[in-house]
């Protein structure tokens, strides 16, 4: 009688064990889990952060082009005896079409669109060309402006400016400057 | 007692050695992930393509005589094939040239610690036979390297062939 008590006590002892050993293993599965699941979701917001840089690096990159493809436009390149110079906005060209209210509408779908004179280093007192005297030495040359003062998002590409120089070669001849393209793209509404 | 004891080391040493390997492996993605980070990163910068198309166009004050300026790409040939040579005005056409492109980077770009751009290095290289490259220089054997700023790792750059082998090529450090 006394030996199968010892055999019970004996069984007690040893599932006791086991199931301290279990116990064991099952705190570090989860302690194991717990640190891999914690890796991932710093390796995700890692990754995650780059993707939203990627993206709105793209959207950027999208809207530049947009600026680019403006200086591009029939409507303000630079051609002289009838070979376009790709690139090169036509100063006086773009004068003009500042003045004409169809590019003021819904012809380009854009919210604002300025030429700006960046070197030679335009005349400080000058901020803005409003007569056509003006384009000698003026700075910016806003063709649309829609924004309500609102600029953001707008983006600017480096271009090449030909305008028509009376004091050149005598008769006149075309100078060509430095300038920037802004462009900032008309925002659907919802 | 002493079998439990040994049974305890035992685990102790092998947690520290799972713990050990863990931190091994740990460090080496670390190590990879920021050899990668720190590498210099060039990319062909669309803007920096545009300006060097536009600043090829550019009238220069240098004049041949008065109001006969000269265009930037043809101040760049009278520069490699004369450096000695003479504006109207009587200075020195590769130092004009220097002072143009020096001028017109520095006021389509902000440098400066608080905006994007850090810095900028600008250089008009004549290609020899042997693949190399040597800078234009001026009549005081100065090279036409207009350089400014801080030389980052991020850079956006673009080149400028023009005829004889001559190549501008401008690096905008961000």
């Amino acid at each position: 009688m006394s030996v199968f008590k010892e055999l019970r006590e004996a069984d007690v002892f040893y599932s006791k064990k086991a199931q301290m050993k279990i116990q064991q293993m099952a705190f570090m599965l989860v302690a194991i889990m717990i640190f891999f699941a914690m890796v991932a979701i710093v390796y995700f917001t890692i990754t995650f952060s780059k993707l939203q840089d990627t993206a709105s690096d793209l959207r950027e990159e999208e809207a530049k082009e947009l600026a680019r493809q403006m200086a591009g436009t029939p409507e303000l390149m630079f051609s002289k005896q009838a070979s376009p110079y790709s690139s090169t906005v036509d100063l006086d060209k773009a004068f003009y079409i500042k003045k004409l209210g169809t590019y003021q509408n819904k012809f380009w779908n854009l919210d604002y669109l300025a030429i700006e004179r960046v070197y030679p280093i335009p005349n400080p007192a000058k901020e803005f060309c409003v007569t056509e005297a003006d384009l000698k030495d003026c700075r910016y040359l806003v063709i649309i402006d829609k924004t309500s003062g609102n600029y953001g998002g707008t983006q600017t590409a480096p271009i090449a400016l030909a305008l028509w120089d009376d004091s050149l070669q005598g008769d006149g001849e075309y100078r060509f400057e430095i300038g920037r393209i802004h462009a900032l793209a008309h925002e659907p509404k919802n | 007692m002493n079998l439990k004891t040994k049974k305890g080391q035992e685990e102790m040493v092998g947690f520290v050695v799972i713990m050990l390997l863990v931190a091994i492996i740990f460090l080496i993605f670390l190590s990879i992930y920021l050899r990668g980070a720190a590498k210099t990163h060039e990319t062909e910068g669309k803007d920096v393509a545009s300006f060097l198309e536009a600043v090829t166009k550019m009238t220069t004050n240098c004049t041949t005589a008065p109001g006969y300026p000269i265009i930037l790409t043809d101040l760049i040939q009278d520069c490699y094939t004369s450096p000695t040579s003479q504006c109207f005005s009587g200075e020195n056409k590769c130092s004009i040239l220097r002072a143009s492109l020096e001028g017109a980077v520095n006021a389509t770009w902000n440098f400066n610690e608080n905006s994007p751009t850090k810095g900028f290095d600008l250089r008009v290289l004549k290609q020899t036979p042997d693949n190399g490259e040597i800078a234009l220089k001026d009549k005081n054997n100065i090279p036409i390297e207009p350089s400014f700023g801080l030389q980052t790792n991020e850079i956006r750059s673009a080149e400028k062939p023009f005829p004889n082998g001559i190549v501008m090529r401008l690096e905008i450090y961000y």
